[in-house]
C-alpha cells in the first residue's frame, strides 16, 4: 500500500487493521510522517513535530501487539495535538508567558497516550486560542488544505488543517466559543465538543474557564467517537466505539432565532438541503421556537470571555515586556472593562439561555443549524480588526451557545460553498447526549457519503 | 484603567499595568466599551426574573455550563 494509501484510511480502520495484526504501527507511522515531510511544508499544521519520538512509540506500540498484551482503542496511531495542552513544548501559539500551571502533562494528553495513541507534534493554534484566524503569533499562518490561498479557520487551524490533508489520524483541539468546530467546517472534517467537563481540561493553557473545552477533531463520526471514548473511563464509552445509524423518529428542531438574521442565502440553501435529507433517513425536522438571539449570546459570552481571558493572564499582561501579539494583548486587556456586576449579570442572562436552550430540547431531541455562515479569507499579515471580534457577527455567533450551556455539539461536512470551501452541519444535544448526537451525524454523514473527499484534495494530496 | 488626553490632544489609555497604550489601540478597546454599553442593555431586558449568577450545591460553585 503506498504512503498516502495508508495515511487516509479512517482512523477506525487502521485502528482494527492494528489489533488484527494486518498493519504494524511502525508502518502507520511511517508512512504519514512521509505524508507529512512532503505536504507539511505548504500547509503549517504543526509548530513541533517530533518524528524520532514517533518512530520510537511505533516500535514499541508494535512490540506490544505482538505481546498479544491489552490495545486501547487507539493503539498505534498517530495523532496530533493542539499547542494549548501542556505536552512537551508548549506556547500556546505565544512567546508570552504562560499562565502558571501545576506541572506535568495535561490529563487528555495522559489519556491519549493510555489509549495507545502516538502524539506525533503540536498542532498550531491562533495565539492564546484566541482568534479565529492564524494570523497571529510567531508562526507561519496554516494554510487550508482546499485552497491554500485561505486560512484554515481558528483557533484549532492545525488541528482541523492537518486532519483534513491526512497529516495527522485525528488531532485534540480546543472549543471556547467555536475554536474546535470552526476550523473544522472550514476544512472539511468533524469537530465535536463533548459536554463541559465531560473531558478533563487539567493541563490546557485556560483562555476562558467556564468556557474551554477540549474537543475531537477527526475525518469521521466513527473516529470522533473512538476518540471521546479514549478520554472516559472505560464504563463510559457505551455507543462510542461502535456507531448506530438508525434515526427514525428522532425529533430535530431548528432554532431559526440563531442565525436566521445573519445567515447567507448560499450557506442557508445547503443547510435546508442537509435538513431534506435528514428528514429522507427517517428524522423530524421543523423548526423550534427559542427565544435566545444572536445577540443575546453576544451579550452573555463576551463579558465573561474578556473578564476570564484578563484574569487568567493577568500577571502577564502586567508586564510590559511580555510579547504578547498587540492584538491579543489589547483583547485580554479589555477584559478590564468588564465589571464585577457587568460579569455577573452576563453570567446571570448565561442561564436564562440555558433554560430556554433546555425547554427547546424538552419538544424536540437535537437541535440542528449551520456552524458558521462565516468562512474564512485570504491568509493575511495582520489579526482582523477588533470590531470584528466584537460585533456579534462574527463566526462564533452560532456555535457560542453550546460553550454558554456546556452542552455537547458536532460539526460535521455537508457540503460545499461557492467558493469551494465545505460547510458544516451542527447538531446540538442537551447535556450528556453525545451519544445520541453522533447517532444522528452518523446517518447524515453515511448518506451524503463524504469521506471520500479527503483522498482528493486537490492542495494536499500530492 | 483610565484614559488620559496627552498635551496634543491625542486620547491614551493607561492600563492596571500602568502601560499607555497608543490611540489605535486605545480605538480597539472602545470598540469593545461601546460594546459592552450595548451587552448591558440586553442584559438588562433579557435576565429572566430571580435569576442566580451561579449554581452553589453540594460541588461547591459551579459555572452555569456544568450546575
Amino acid at each position: 500500500m503506498r504512503d498516502d494509501d495508508l495515511a487516509v484510511l479512517p482512523l477506525h480502520v487502521v485502528a482494527s487493521a492494528i489489533a488484527e495484526r494486518r498493519l504494524s504501527p511502525v508502518e502507520v507511522v511511517d508512512a504519514l510522517l512521509a505524508r507529512v515531510e512532503r505536504v507539511e511544508p505548504r500547509l503549517h499544521t504543526y509548530v513541533h513535530l517530533d518524528a524520532d519520538a514517533a518512530r520510537a512509540s511505533a516500535r514499541r506500540a508494535e512490540q506490544a501487539v505482538t505481546g498479544g498484551g491489552h490495545l486501547g482503542p487507539l493503539h498505534g496511531i498517530p495523532v496530533s495535538l493542539k499547542d494549548v495542552f501542556h505536552h512537551g513544548p508548549t506556547r500556546a501559539g505565544s512567546l508570552a508567558p504562560l499562565p502558571r500551571h501545576a506541572g506535568g502533562e495535561s490529563a487528555v494528553a495522559s489519556q491519549l497516550e493510555r489509549a495507545g495513541a502516538i502524539i506525533v507534534g503540536k498542532a498550531a493554534t491562533y495565539e492564546f486560542a484566541l482568534g479565529a484566524q492564524t494570523s497571529s503569533g510567531p508562526y507561519e499562518p496554516t494554510r487550508n488544505p482546499w485552497n491554500p490561498a485561505l486560512d484554515a479557520g481558528g483557533s484549532s487551524s492545525g488541528s482541523a488543517a492537518g486532519v483534513a490533508a491526512s497529516l495527522a489520524y485525528a488531532s485534540l483541539g480546543s472549543d471556547t466559543a467555536g475554536s474546535g468546530r470552526y476550523p473544522a467546517a472550514a476544512c472539511g472534517v468533524v469537530g465535536l465538543k463533548p459536554t463541559y467537563d465531560l473531558v478533563d481540561r487539567d493541563g490546557l493553557v485556560p483562555l476562558s474557564w467556564s468556557f474551554d473545552h477540549p474537543a475531537v477533531l477527526a475525518r469521521c463520526i466513527a473516529d470522533a467517537g473512538r476518540v471521546l471514548a479514549a478520554h472516559l473511563p472505560p464504563g463510559a464509552t457505551e455507543g462510542l466505539l461502535s456507531i448506530d445509524r438508525d434515526i427514525a423518529g428522532v425529533r430535530l428542531g431548528v432554532p431559526r432565532s440563531l442565525f436566521a438574521a445573519s445567515c447567507e442565502p448560499a450557506v442557508l440553501e445547503v443547510f435546508e438541503a442537509a435538513c431534506l435529507r435528514l428528514r429522507e433517513l427517517g428524522a423530524t425536522v421543523e423548526d423550534v421556537e427559542l427565544r435566545t438571539d444572536a445577540t443575546d449570546v453576544a451579550a452573555a459570552m463576551w463579558p465573561i470571555l474578556l473578564a476570564e481571558m484578563a484574569a487568567a493572564h493577568h500577571e502577564g499582561l502586567q508586564d510590559p515586556a511580555a510579547a504578547y501579539g498587540r492584538q491579543v494583548r489589547s483583547t485580554m486587556e479589555a477584559g478590564y472593562l468588564v465589571s464585577g456586576v457587568d460579569y455577573l449579570r452576563a453570567q446571570q442572562l448565561r442561564r436564562t439561555i440555558a433554560s430556554e436552550l433546555e425547554a427547546a430540547l424538552a419538544t424536540v431531541d437535537q437541535l440542528v443549524l449551520p456552524t458558521s455562515s462565516a468562512r474564512p479569507g485570504a491568509v493575511l499579515d495582520t489579526p482582523p480588526a477588533t470590531d470584528e471580534y466584537a460585533s456579534g457577527e462574527n463566526v462564533s455567533v452560532y456555535t457560542a451557545i453550546a460553550n454558554l450551556t456546556g452542552g455537547p455539539a458536532v460539526t460535521l461536512p455537508c457540503g460545499f460553498a461557492p467558493d469551494g470551501l465545505p460547510l458544516g452541519l451542527q447538531l446540538l444535544g442537551p447535556l450528556g447526549g453525545e451519544v445520541a448526537l453522533l447517532r444522528t451525524a452518523a446517518a447524515f454523514e453515511a448518506a451524503m457519503g463524504w469521506y471520500p473527499h479527503y483522498a482528493t484534495l486537490p492542495h494536499a494530496a500530492t | 484603567m483610565s484614559a488620559a488626553v496627552d498635551e496634543d490632544g491625542v486620547a491614551h489609555i493607561l492600563t492596571g499595568a500602568g502601560l499607555v497604550r497608543p490611540r489605535t489601540e486605545l480605538q480597539q478597546l472602545a470598540v469593545y466599551a461601546a460594546a459592552l454599553e450595548k451587552w448591558r442593555d440586553i442584559h438588562a431586558s433579557r435576565i429572566a426574573p430571580g435569576e442566580e449568577p451561579f449554581h452553589v450545591g453540594r460541588g461547591g460553585l459551579r459555572p452555569p455550563a456544568a450546575a
